[in-house]
Order: structure tokens, then C-alpha cells, then sequence
């Protein structure tokens, strides 16, 4: 599929539509279907569906990485890998969901849907960094001074000791295979990379002034902080034993996703488009 | 010295970065003329203006950071020695 004038439009559409339904759908349940409980019933079938949102975000995601030349650029992989980030997040809410609420089965961890979960967390990285590469961040390390390369090594030391407060203060690898350990510790450490790349990323932000892939850059960013928000408040919940399908953490999830698909279809802009192909 | 060789310099690096755009970008120079398959340009105006058009079309793109990106490319192609040859922005 090549970008056209209407890729930008329609995916837009599509992607404002669920986005908008199945927040509304998520915030009538209580007064449509009161006294149903978290975690049951249509709540169920939400968790199953907003992950459509990725579907969307996820081929505008790959069209517009063909567009800026695909795995031989480094917007093109960027692009891509998130993309590909996203759309193995939904086979993993698909897969669950398929099992958990379509067959009545209960899943163990890990199971398939994982592969989409975890999957998605290197593409993430992979992203990320490449899209340090796309905004010459190699430049930034190489004139900043000793004080502010220190600074860029303290923010993911931080966010390594809030992340190990949070999640694995009172963890016990006890009766715990060694996949579901690497899982466990792999999961958290693969979010900070990408959001330590992403703060890094947002130092740039101000030399992106006048740019018109600035807007798409940092919805892109923002997508990620969100992600990285989404996924601490799911480990958390986790841990904590709070998790029921369709509550607040997969608003949390529908908001994520739908940022950085939002961030993924401003690649696709017309104006983007060569003039000979029908640039608006 | 060789702008030529400082616009192909340029224009690989944007290709780098943004694909076959930078190749796209660098055509709607006016006074360029762009034959990438043979990896060949042909300035046809006054050089210095042909590459501060080329270098606003990246900076379009990506603002400054397109800028300091032919920066880099236009210093590693002509060395420091004749950095008072290039337009104002790219030194």
C-alpha cells in the first residue's frame, strides 16, 4: 500500500472513531449495565476491542515508513518498528482476550499472547532509537560537556530506582521458573530503555522549531511516556494483585495506544507528498 | 572547491535519515539538477544559493536539526580549510 492524499484522512477517521467509541462505551458501562463488576462481562468485551486502535496506527505506521524509505533510513525504521511495536501488542491483547473471554480459558504466564506483549517491547526500543538517530543525537553527545552528559546518565539511574521501589521491592523469584524471572525483570528494564531514549529524544525537541515533522516527533514522544505510564500501572497492579480486565489500566492502555498511533498517521501527511503525486 | 561534491555529501546524509525524500527535496532546487541513479549533480546557478535552497528544503523538514545535519556533512566533505567557501548557515 502507498501513501495517498486520503491515507492521513481516513486512517484519522478511523482512528477518532474508535478511539472515541470505545472510550464512550467504556465510560457508559456503569450506566448502561449498572452493578456490573470490573473485570466481567461487557467490561471483558471492551478489553478485547480497543486494541483496534493499534491496527490502524500500526499499517499507517508501516505505509508512512515505506514512504520515508523503509529499513534503508533511520525515520523508515523508526516508523517501522514502532509499527510493528504496536501491531504485536494487539496479537497479544487478541490472543488473550481469544482464550480468556471467547473460550473460557484461563491462560498461564507466559503464554502465546505474551509473545505479542513482550514482542512489542524491543520493537519499542528498536523505534526509539532510531529515532535518536533521526534527530542526530549523536551530535548532542559529542559537543555536550562532562555536567550535562552526567545529567543524561542520572535520568534512567532514576527511573532504574523508582522502577525497582515500585515493582521489585518485595519480589520473590521463589517457586518462579527462569522464564517467567527473565520475563519479570526483562519486561521493566526494556520499558526504561526506550523511555530513557525518549527523554533523550525530547531534549531535541526545541531545535525541531519550524520543522513540520516536529508535531508527528513529539506525539510520538508523548506516546511513549504514556506507554511507559500504562505499562508501570499494569506491572504495579500486577504485583499488587489489582489487574481486572477492562478497568481503569486499559483506559490507560486505549489513551497510549491511540496517542502514538495519532503520532504515527502524522507521517502520512499529504503535504508530505512529492508535488508530481498530488500534494494538497 | 567542489560544491557538487558538498551537495552529494549533503544529500547522502539526508538520505540517511529520511530516505528517498532527501532525493525528492533536493529537486525542487532550482539551479540543481539532481541525476541520483548515477549519483551526480549539476549545479546551474550560483552555488552558494543553489546550497542554502538545498539546505532550507531539509530544514523544512526537520528544523535546525536538518541544518546541523548538512553542517556536519558539508564540514566532513571540504575539511576545515575552506569552511569561509560555504553559505553563512552551514559553518
Amino acid at each position: 500500500m502507498k501513501l495517498s492524499k486520503n491515507t492521513q484522512r481516513n486512517a484519522l477517521i478511523a482512528l477518532g472513531s474508535l478511539f472515541f467509541i470505545n472510550l464512550a462505551w467504556w465510560l457508559l458501562i456503569p450506566v448502561i449495565w449498572p452493578g456490573t463488576e470490573k473485570g466481567t462481562g461487557v467490561y471483558l468485551y471492551f478489553a478485547a476491542t480497543y486494541g483496534l486502535v493499534t491496527i490502524v496506527g500500526g499499517v499507517a505506521g508501516l505505509i508512512a515508513s515505506r514512504h520515508w524509505g523503509g529499513l534503508k533510513s533511520y525515520l523508515g525504521k523508526a516508523l517501522f518498528f514502532l509499527s510493528l511495536g504496536l501491531l504485536l501488542t494487539e496479537f497479544g491483547q487478541l490472543a488473550f482476550s481469544y482464550f480468556t473471554t471467547f473460550r473460557d480459558v484461563e491462560l498461564p504466564y507466559p503464554s502465546i499472547a505474551d509473545i505479542g506483549f513482550f514482542g512489542a517491547i524491543p520493537m519499542y526500543v528498536l523505534g526509539s532509537f532510531y529515532l535518536l538517530k533521526t534527530l542526530n543525537i549523536k551530535s548532542v553527545i559529542k559537543n555536550a560537556g562532562t555536567l550535562k552528559l552526567i545529567g543524561l546518565l542520572l535520568i534512567p539511574i532514576a527511573l532504574m530506582v523508582i522502577t525497582y521501589l515500585v515493582n521489585f521491592k518485595e519480589y520473590s523469584a521463589e517457586d518462579q521458573g527462569s522464564l517467567v524471572i527473565f520475563l519479570d525483570f526483562a519486561d521493566p528494564i526494556g520499558h526504561l530503555i526506550y523511555l530513557s531514549f525518549t527523554l533523550l529524544a525530547l531534549t531535541r525537541a526545541q531545535s525541531l522549531m519550524g520543522g513540520m515533522l516536529r508535531k508527528g516527533l513529539i506525539i510520538i514522544l508523548i506516546g511513549f511516556l504514556a506507554q511507559y505510564l500504562a505499562d508501570m500501572n499494569f506491572l504495579y497492579q500486577e504485583l499488587n494483585e489489582t489487574w481486572v480486565n477492562g478497568g481503569y489500566g486499559d483506559a490507560l492502555y486505549l489513551l497510549a495506544y491511540s496517542i502514538m498511533a495519532l503520532g504515527l498517521i502524522s507521517f502520512c501527511s499529504a503535504h508530505l507528498l512529492p508535488k508530481t503525486e498530488g500534494a494538497e | 572547491m567542489e560544491y557538487s561534491k558538498v551537495i552529494i555529501s549533503i544529500i547522502e546524509a539526508q538520505e540517511n535519515i529520511i530516505g528517498p525524500v532527501a532525493i525528492e527535496r533536493a529537486t525542487h532546487v532550482v539551479g540543481l539538477a539532481v541525476d541520483w541513479t548515477n549519483k551526480a549533480v549539476e549545479i546551474e546557478g550560483e552555488p552558494i544559493s543553489v546550497l542554502t535552497d538545498l539546505v532550507g528544503q531539509y530544514r523544512e523538514l526537520f528544523g535546525d536539526i536538518s541544518v546541523e545535519v548538512c553542517r556536519e556533512a558539508a564540514m566532513h566533505s571540504v575539511g576545515s580549510g575552506a569552511l569561509d567557501k560555504l553559505p553563512a548557515l552551514l559553518r
